[in-house]
């Protein structure tokens, strides 16, 4: 009573566990029923030698249609054959190899065979019962893709039973637990019973082969009447439908069937569930478009329906589509007829290794509770861990970013000041320039007021110009000291074309000098860019002395200027010169520290050109023109000015 | 010093190139002046006067310029002022016949100076050509037998030694010498001789 109980807990609560879990018991529900009823597979023993010898002289016979493709059929059977004539599988091999392209040949394994070479992958499609299929699928990743059908009268069942008959005149016999200690005979005729449901389903109803019921294969169907009337077995079981089907109705009078259930999926009577006919299975491996022309070939079967039907001497199987495998699950949960007679303090021992069964099963899960419990602990324990090294290595980063971005500044400065000496020469120019002006303005001013000429007005705008000039110088003198700023970056909202303006006044001397003609092409109305002013000025130069070195022998020298707005986010400004362009080998180091085609020059210039754009989100590369020359691009993100700091400026002038 | 002389001034810098106008029209010469060399070699019409010329500047540089000025024959003399002169620049100029090379920022007594004579020496060469050409007008006058009198008369050669070369009589030698020294506007052998000199320095005698 208690261990009942015990028992019936325990599958309501499988059935409350989700769905994977159930799948998990399931199978290993499987495995120790497989385990333990072995003794039921003691027919035939062809090992896997045998196998490959068979299917080597398949091989060679077939030899004659090497051109079609080859497929192996592994088709699960307690007896060896060697090919399928003469059984109700011919016909659907008929119909397969029909195929222009394909060539289907039959491997009659038993089930650990079937295993095995499903293992050594020797076996495109499986077919075999719907238990093995399930082990099969789980193990193997076998796919169902029809389910075997025969005919019945006018109707075509895809749906397996079984069927207990007795002697109508014996009483011993009237429910399935009767049978326990009995002597049974098992029509297994051309393989038709599928041994592991025959199996569960005694399970099912407490009884075990070899431990408390005798079971006997009878392989001639004819010999199971005889055997049943001279007592040698108390009852004969069959795959529900064969014996209708076979004997005349005169002969079913005599017997008398056990358990007798009706289901809509067949038209005749069976003692135990109806479960799914043998599914045809590919294996992992075989191609979905080769697989849907072998379910149409079969399929199609149906329509060429042979005329012999309802003659049991020309059998054969047809087929349907997949069916769903629920009826298995009632199978593995529930004894059908399970009634409160079997509820007696003397539990069968089929109980007793369910019971068993069901504390292994519970143990196990408490046992994977625990260890889940103990790794996740663990696992917390490992994260706030690395969490805590993450932040850890976040803040060094950090720190690293800022001191990168200190050296680089620092970098860009000691570039800065190196540039200017390069351009000393350039820049005592520039500022010579208004300061010659300047003291020429003046010393005309002076002759004429010392020669008495005094028109004030004339000699005024002398002075007026003289001042400009002067501010002219000082403006150089601004730009100048400004450049060479000290190494700090400070980014303001600036506008791209005005340091394009100022950069080229700047270099004005350098391009007279050289006979560079400077041409511009601004979109106008950009949006400002982020930016430090003096480093993109710097890089601005840097590649304007590029571009101007890199024509020195170059007749006309152009050099121009372009900016525009790339795309909503993008400013692009490029420095395109006529010059001789760039080698492809060279084009791949110029951004290389230490690099220079020139024989001046630290070789520094357009690595921390590179490095300033990218510090500024942006990227510079350099290709050349597809005519003449060279053009190096710079990319700037356009960031939307902030409201904010505007009004935060508008005060502090304020 | 002719009054029609000019200054040219030519430099791409309009602040130089006014203030350098600025000055010069001090001392009350009269100044044109150009942003580049081409501009003035299209609009020169072999005015007297000088150049004020900028060594680099855009286009045609001031030494192309020079070469350029030497192939079509003029001979302006040519100030160039330089604000990153070097002396291998300004040799290389002077050898081209530069008249000047002045630095700047310049002295403005230096560059004065520089003008003035530039525009002496123009006015000079003026002179030496006006008077070239009316040699070589007298010279040409000449018929081809005073022509041969005239040589023979400047190699020092008697009337007596002239008429036997050309195998004519002393008196007719006697009379093509007389309408030569008229022609070529000379009063003693001497003036002849000295014309004669000039007129072959100046390549219009052979």
């Amino acid at each position: 009573m208690t261990a009942t109980l015990t028992r019936i807990k325990m599958l309501i609560s499988l059935k409350a566990l989700p769905a994977k879990l159930n799948v998990f018991t399931l199978f290993l529900l499987l495995t120790l029923n497989s385990i333990l009823s072995t003794p039921l597979h003691a027919t035939s023993e062809v090992s896997v030698e045998t196998i490959s010898k068979t299917s080597n002289t398949l091989a060679e016979s077939q030899s004659a249609n090497q051109k079609k493709q080859q497929f192996t059929i592994g088709i699960l059977s307690q007896t060896p054959r060697k090919s399928t004539k003469g059984t109700p599988w011919q016909f659907s091999f008929d119909r397969l190899n029909s195929h222009p392209k394909f060539q289907f040949k039959a491997l009659f394994l038993n089930s650990q065979e079937l295993t095995k070479a499903l293992i050594n992958d020797r076996l495109d499609f499986v077919i075999c019962d719907a238990i093995n299929y399930l082990r099969l699928e789980k193990k193997y990743g076998i796919l169902r893709l029809l389910t075997r059908a025969e005919q019945y009268s006018d109707q075509f069942v895809s749906s397996e039973g079984l069927s207990v008959h007795t002697l109508s005149n014996n009483s011993n016999i009237t429910r399935l637990q009767d049978l326990k200690d009995k002597s049974i005979g098992v029509i297994d005729d051309r393989s038709s019973i599928s041994w592991l449901f025959l199996e569960k389903f005694l399970f099912n109803h407490g009884l075990i082969a070899d431990t408390n019921i005798t079971i006997t294969a009878i392989s001639d169907i004819n010999q199971s009447i005889p055997l049943l009337q001279s007592n040698t077995f108390d009852a004969i079981i069959s795959k529900s439908g064969l014996i209708d089907k076979y004997f005349p109705q005169g002969k079913i009078d005599n017997l008398r069937l056990i358990n007798p259930r009706r289901g809509w999926q067949a038209p005749f009577l069976h003692s135990s569930v109806l479960i799914p006919e043998w599914p045809l299975a590919k294996a992992w491996y075989v191609d979905n478009q080769i697989a849907s022309q072998v379910v149409s070939l079969l399929l199609n079967q149906h329509n060429s329906r042979s005329n012999n039907s309802n003659a049991y001497f020309l059998p054969q199987y047809y087929w349907d589509i997949a069916l769903n495998y629920n009826a298995l699950n009632e199978l593995f949960f529930f004894s059908e007829n399970y009634d409160d007679e079997a509820d007696t303090e003397e539990s069968t021992l089929s109980q007793k290794v369910q019971y068993w069964i069901s504390f292994i099963i519970i143990c196990f899960l408490v046992l994977i509770l625990i260890l889940y419990l103990r790794s996740s602990r663990d696992l917390n324990n490992k994260l706030t861990l690395s969490k805590e090294s993450l932040e850890q290595e976040i803040k060094e980063r950090q720190h690293a970013q800022e001191q990168a971005l200190t050296h680089q500044a620092e970098l860009a400065h000691v570039a800065r000041l190196s540039t200017m000496g390069e351009m000393a020469s350039g820049l005592a120019h520039e500022l010579n320039q208004p300061l010659s002006a300047i003291h020429t303005y003046v010393q005309g001013c002076i002759r004429r007021i010392n020669m008495g000429n005094t028109d004030l007005d004339a000699i005024v705008g002398a002075l007026k110009l003289t001042a400009q000039q002067a501010d002219r110088a000082g403006g150089i003198i601004r730009r100048l000291r400004s450049f060479v700023r000290k190494g700090e970056s400070h980014k303001t909202y600036s506008e791209i074309n005005q340091i394009v303006n100022e950069v080229t006044g700047f270099l004005e001397t350098q391009l007279k000098n050289k006979q560079v003609s400077l041409k511009f092409d601004l979109e106008e109305d950009l949006p400002p860019v982020l930016a430090d002013i003096i480093q993109i000025e710097q890089v601005l130069i840097n590649l304007l002395k590029n571009g101007i070195e890199s024509m020195s022998n170059i007749e006309k020298p152009v050099i121009m200027v372009s900016t525009r707005r790339l795309d909503p986010k993008l400013i692009e400004l490029c420095v395109i010169d006529s010059g001789h362009g760039i080698s492809e080998d060279k084009l791949k180091r110029i951004f290389n520290p230490f690099f220079t085609t020139k024989t001046s020059g630290m070789g520094m210039g357009l690595s921390i050109s590179s490095s300033i754009i990218e510090a500024h989100d942006g990227k510079l590369y350099a290709e050349n023109n597809p005519e003449q020359g060279a053009r190096f691009c710079l990319t700037l993100p356009i960031t939307e000015e902030p409201i904010i700091e505007e009004q935060a400026g508008k005060d502090n002038n304020e | 010093m002719s009054n029609d002389a000019i200054v040219f001034i030519v430099d791409d810098d309009e602040a130089v190139r006014q203030s350098t106008a600025w000055l010069i029209e001090s001392i009350g010469l009269k100044v044109t002046t150009f942003t580049c060399a081409d501009e003035f070699l299209e609009n020169y019409n072999n005015e007297p006067g000088c150049i004020v010329m900028d060594v680099r500047m855009p286009g045609m540089s001031g030494l192309e310029a020079q070469e350029e000025m030497k192939n079509r024959g003029m001979t302006l003399p040519l100030i160039f002022i330089t604000g990153h002169g070097d002396v291998p620049m300004a040799v290389r100029a002077l050898k081209r016949g530069a008249f000047d090379f002045i630095e700047k920022p310049f002295n403005d007594q230096l560059l004065l100076d520089a003008v003035q004579r530039g525009l002496k020496n123009n006015s000079e060469a003026m002179e030496s050509l006006i008077q070239n050409e009316s040699i070589d007008k007298r010279i040409t006058s000449l018929t081809p037998r005073e022509h041969e009198v005239m040589m023979r008369v400047t190699e020092g050669k008697p009337n007596k030694v002239i008429a036997h070369e050309l195998n004519v009589s002393i008196k007719t030698v006697e009379v093509h010498r007389a309408r030569m020294m008229e022609k070529m506007e000379a009063t003693s052998v001497a003036q002849l001789v000295k014309t004669t000199i000039q007129a072959r320095q100046n390549n219009i005698l052979d």
